[in-house]
């Protein structure tokens, strides 16, 4: 089984983001694998270690990604990919992830990512590869069983749980759940530092969009009313909802 | 000059910080309580080959440099500095085994112990003969194709608990450090071998650190550690490496009382304002992490010398008194910013308090950690 899973490096949200002209600069920057994208991969290596096969990484982005996607491959994937290219938004991106699958492994059997990025939270790409594959899509899956060339998937409906068959090639995108990705041996990370990341080199298609960030605007601080008094904080209260209008 | 880790430094790095931060932290403050040795995570631990990471492939360790050794460790210790403490003893022993010992000792003590299956201890210190090591008392007598050993040894890591030692006993005691002390391997159920029981340590409290005593403990030939008469040299020999990987292990605990610190001081509140707020404690936030970088780039120099085939006696030393001394200093400003709350075990930085001060004890004192670093300054 030939399995790729489509990884996004992203940005440790824990560490303080920084915007330099509308970008998010770097300086600070601590990269990380889209968490979500972290159950693909852990996911794939689980059907690869019942049904044998491999596991590929293709990521969009820079070129120093490299040192990220090796965590995948420290984690059990075969090799990776990355397609250098710095646009961000969602359609372009899916048009190069097709490109280059097309061109290198169209002979794949599923196709699994994480449902979305923690960073721009769009959650389109998945669904717009499957598109422009032409293949079927399956969302925020929490269970994936692999027979032959069946693939039960299971997702948490309204109230239910609604299981898709889908017959592969498929795309797959995963939710919180699904699994818990193992941590990188100490072998697997010695081993991942003498496997290569791939740089794939595409004409990127013309990017008609452009992507700026800016920081929410800051919610005042909520007010705390001392209520040892409750007589007095009522009244208190009742003067700050006319002060705002709300009454 | 470069100060950035390489790929896999800092893979290893992220590996060890997440598995330490999600499954080791959890349970180190209950650990410290009951006292009990971490099984399950050293299990894990060994899984992850944390353990053996330091050795080389071909006998089931990871061939990983002395930098990223020392990162695994500080980030290991940062959640308990117990489990540091135990997983480098593993590297320490087979270490030995396999750069001195015969086939036979080899096939058999090496694996297990890497596995985590087998528990192992390395004993020198005895009541008469701490920091002065040359003085043991134990001794063994050759019987025909055995060695008869009798004596005792105290302090010993993992003793109550371990399978097998690695026991130093005098074979020839005109001779005494300079050709008379001899390594052998000692088994648990070796008639005579007996296990004393575990201390109860005031701080890394998960050690099991106990008595070992030897009543004509007969040993065969075949269990001698390398050459008879070459174990004193054999014990200094690990004690270089020995010393980074404490001083790594004490800066764990350093930049854990600093993080504890940093959270406690913004969120606690006196006159109106978060303690961060007032000069006396950012001038304590400041000197803890100056220091700590300092105690890093110490450690690092020394085990960057270890790694390229380098002298680095006097640099170990010095990453070792530096980095124990700065750790105990940072516990002991970290207990204060916390106030009255940091004198209770419902915080971390009370048990790190205890933690710290061994580092200035143990793999040579500090005292005898400044002999080290004068002799080689001094020397013509
Ligand atoms: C938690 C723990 C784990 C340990 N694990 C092991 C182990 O696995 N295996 C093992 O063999 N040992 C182990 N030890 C023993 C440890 O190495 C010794 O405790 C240490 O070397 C000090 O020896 P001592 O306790 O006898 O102190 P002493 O040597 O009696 O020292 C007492 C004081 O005198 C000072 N002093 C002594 N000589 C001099 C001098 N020449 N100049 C100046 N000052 C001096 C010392 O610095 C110290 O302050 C462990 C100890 C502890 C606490």
């Amino acid at each position: 089984m030939k399995v790729l899973v489509l990884v996004k490096e992203t940005f440790d949200t824990e560490v303080k983001i920084v915007l330099e002209n509308e970008i998010i600069s770097e300086k600070d920057v601590k990269y990380i694998i889209n968490p979500y994208d972290e159950f693909a991969i852990e996911e794939a290596i689980k059907i690869k270690e019942k049904l044998g096969g491999e596991v590929i990484l293709y990521s969009v982005g820079r070129e120093e990604a490299s040192a990220t996607l090796k965590t995948g491959l420290a984690m059990g994937a075969d090799q990776a990919n990355i397609i250098k290219s710095n646009v961000k938004n969602s359609m372009t991106v899916s048009q190069l992830l097709s490109e280059a699958i097309n061109k290198h492994d169209n002979e794949f059997d599923l196709i699994l990512a994480g449902w979305v990025s923690i960073d721009d939270n769009n959650a389109q790409v998945p669904g717009r590869l499957s598109q422009l594959l032409n293949i079927p899509f399956v969302n925020v899956v929490t269970k994936v069983d692999v027979t032959g060339e069946i693939v039960l998937c299971e997702r948490e409906g309204e109230g239910c749980q609604e299981i898709v068959e889908v017959r592969i090639p498929a795309i797959i995108a995963v939710q919180r759940g699904i699994n818990e990705p193992r941590y990188p041996t100490m072998k697997n990370i010695m081993q991942a530092k003498r496997k290569n990341v791939n740089l794939l080199e595409l004409t990127a298609p013309i990017d008609k969009v452009k992507v700026s960030y800016q920081f929410p605007e800051q919610k005042n601080k909520g007010e705390i009313i001392d209520g040892s008094n409750p007589e007095q904080a009522a009244k208190v209260l009742v003067d700050r909802l006319k002060e705002s209008k709300i009454l | 000059m470069d100060f950035s880790l390489n790929e896999s430094q800092q893979m290893i790095k992220d590996m060890v910080r997440d598995f330490a931060r999600n499954e080791v932290a959890p349970l180190t403050s209950d650990l410290d309580k009951t006292g009990d040795f971490p099984w399950a995570n050293y299990r894990k631990a060994a899984e992850l080959g944390i353990m053996g990471m330091s050795l080389p492939e071909e006998i089931g360790g990871v061939g990983a440099d002395m930098v990223s050794y020392a990162i695994a460790i500080e980030e290991l210790a940062w959640a308990s500095a117990s489990l540091a403490d135990s997983c480098m003893l593993v590297d320490m022993l087979v270490h030995l085994l396999n750069k001195h010992g015969n086939d036979m000792i080899k096939d058999k003590y090496i694996e297990p112990l890497i596995s985590g299956d087998s528990m192992g201890c390395f004993a020198v210190t005895e009541p008469e003969a701490g920091s002065d090591l040359a003085n043991i008392q134990t001794v063994a007598v050759k019987a025909g194709s055995h060695w008869v050993l009798n004596g005792s040894k105290i302090f010993i890591n993992n003793a109550p608990i371990a399978d097998m030692a690695i026991v130093f006993a005098v074979t020839d005691k005109e001779k005494g450090s300079s050709g008379g002390m001899t390594a052998f391997i000692v088994e648990k159920d070796m008639p005579g071998f007996i296990r004393g029981k575990a201390e109860d340590l005031m701080g890394q409290r998960s050690l099991k650190i106990g008595q070992l005593f030897f009543e004509d403990v007969k040993v065969p030939e075949e269990n001698i550690l390398g050459n008879i008469g070459e174990g004193f040299k054999m014990a200094m020999s690990v004690l270089d490496s020995g010393r980074i990987e404490i001083a790594a292990l004490a800066l764990g605990i350093a930049q854990a009382a600093l993080d504890e610190s940093l959270k406690y001081s913004k969120e606690r509140k006196q006159f109106g304002r978060p303690i961060a707020k007032f000069q006396a404690t950012q001038w304590k936030l400041a000197n803890m992490a100056t220091e700590i970088d300092a105690a890093r780039l110490l450690i690092h120099r020394a085990a960057y010398l270890k790694d390229q085939g380098k002298n680095y006696s006097k640099e170990a030393a010095m990453a070792k008194l530096f980095t124990s001394d700065i750790a105990v200093k940072a516990v002991n400003e970290a207990v204060q910013i916390h106030g009255g709350y940091g004198y209770t075990k419902e915080y971390v930085v009370e048990r790190l308090y205890r933690d710290a001060k061994v580092t200035q004890i143990y793999e040579g004192t500090n005292e005898i950690q400044r002999l080290v670093i004068s002799r080689i300054l001094l020397k013509d």
